[in-house]
């Protein structure tokens, strides 16, 4: 079975195509130029623009034609509600026009399950950070249950605001890793309440510290009190499931500091430590189509007219019926 | 402030392609009702006519490039 998968719940856009055996045939994403934070309305029109496009191509790529795809999944949130609609009605035409069964996914469940997909972890403790998703989750009784979040902004929202209140440029996270190299520590906010985080305190604090400390030492500041508060919490979640493995999942999940500091922590508790590969960290339509796949194996279906987007849908709100 | 109105009529080739743009728009609709316009959007064989009545122009205007924005896009893929 091949499934093409749409992606598009903020700036990137994203098609995947993968078949029920697990191989990715094509995984291309577009993302949008982004000079300051994501305007909802003018990322859904870059999607509209784009996806026939990206579309064409990723068929191009994987040397296949439409009519030799049997499903059709896109992300159905989380995410910006103007974007999802651009990517539901894209997908809903698609699967009515060549007759094809049609599944919105969960966004973050599928972060998951390409992380074990690709790399072969079992049943991980999962730390999925991105621009819009920080949470801390495990497989329990049917669900992928959230044993910690943040309770404010994500994670990347946090690096990203900071380097565009310092003026650095966008997408900021890349650019503050690179700047953190050279850093010493300066003192920030370290905020983690109970197994939750709140990152939008030590983003005020990180800004205001620029104007006394050097642009390197509160890069480095905020890197090292922002991925500690993570880490702190997956280790307490490690601990209470009693899982062997972490998976790193997500735009942010590609910062070698981050991965270091799991990897670390996994090391003193003995378990594996799990990072993809980059071109299924961030937002992809391979794992939208993987996880449709998934979904469509273990039995799920949906009427076209029950596929509206979902713009808040908790990760432990998806049954998993799959595992 | 002014509410205005809006109404428009899409002819495609064949009854077949206003189908599948009529269906695949729809959920859209129905999902997500606002009290600043209420759209209709009905099929009548190879014509889709949407109407749109909204409170202010600023309303109808969002609420139009929304629909504008799926119908295109729907249109393109199913290869018009």
């Amino acid at each position: 079975m091949i499934c093409l998968g749409i992606e598009g719940t903020a700036e990137k856009l994203g098609v995947g195509i993968v078949t029920s055996d697990g191989e990715i045939l094509t995984n291309l994403t577009k993302h949008m130029p982004l000079k300051e934070g994501i305007h909802p309305r003018e990322a859904a029109q870059h999607h509209a623009q784009n996806l026939k496009p990206l579309l064409e191509k990723a068929l191009e790529k994987a040397g296949i034609s439409l009519g030799e795809v049997d499903l059709i999944a896109f992300s159905r949130g989380p995410g910006l509600g103007p974007c999802l609609r651009v990517v539901a009605v894209a997908a809903r035409t698609l699967a009515l026009k060549y007759r094809l069964p049609i599944l919105g996914v969960n966004h973050c469940v599928a972060h998951i399950e390409i992380g074990r997909l690709t790399t072969g972890a079992k049943d991980p403790l999962t730390v999925y950070a991105s621009g819009g998703n920080t949470q801390v989750t495990a497989y329990v009784e049917g669900r992928y249950r959230v044993f910690g979040e943040t309770l404010d902004i994500a994670l990347g929202n946090c690096i990203d605001q900071f380097a565009r209140e310092l003026k650095l440029g966008a997408p900021g996270g890349p650019i503050v890793e690179k700047l953190a190299r050279g850093g010493s520590y300066v003192e920030l906010p370290y905020v983690v309440k109970g197994m939750d985080l709140s990152y939008s305190g030590l983003l005020t604090a990180a800004v205001k510290k620029a104007t006394e400390a050097s642009v390197a030492d509160v890069c480095f500041s905020l890197q090292e009190t922002a991925f500690a508060m993570l880490v702190e919490v997956a280790e307490r979640a490690l601990a209470h499931t009693e899982k062997e493995e972490v998976l790193i999942a997500g735009g942010v999940a590609v910062n070698k500091r981050l991965q270091e500091m799991l990897r670390t922590m996994c090391e003193e508790h003995g378990a594996t430590f799990y990072a993809p590969p980059r071109d299924v960290l961030g937002d992809n339509g391979a794992m939208i189509a993987w996880l449709g796949l998934l979904s469509y194996a273990s039995g799920a279906r949906q009427r076209l007219e029950d596929t509206h987007v979902i713009q808040r849908w908790r990760t432990d709100e998806v049954e998993v019926l799959w595992r | 402030m002014r509410s205005g109105e809006a109404r428009i009529k899409i002819s495609f080739d064949t009854e077949a392609q206003a189908e599948v743009v009529h269906a695949a728009v729809l959920p859209e609709v129905s999902a997500s009702p606002s009290n600043r316009a209420r759209a209709t959007f009905k099929r009548e064989g190879s014509k889709i006519i949407l109407e749109v009545c909204a409170r202010d122009a600023a309303s109808l205007r969002a609420s139009l490039s929304s629909f504008m924005r799926w119908l295109k896009l729907a249109i393109q893929l199913t290869g018009g």
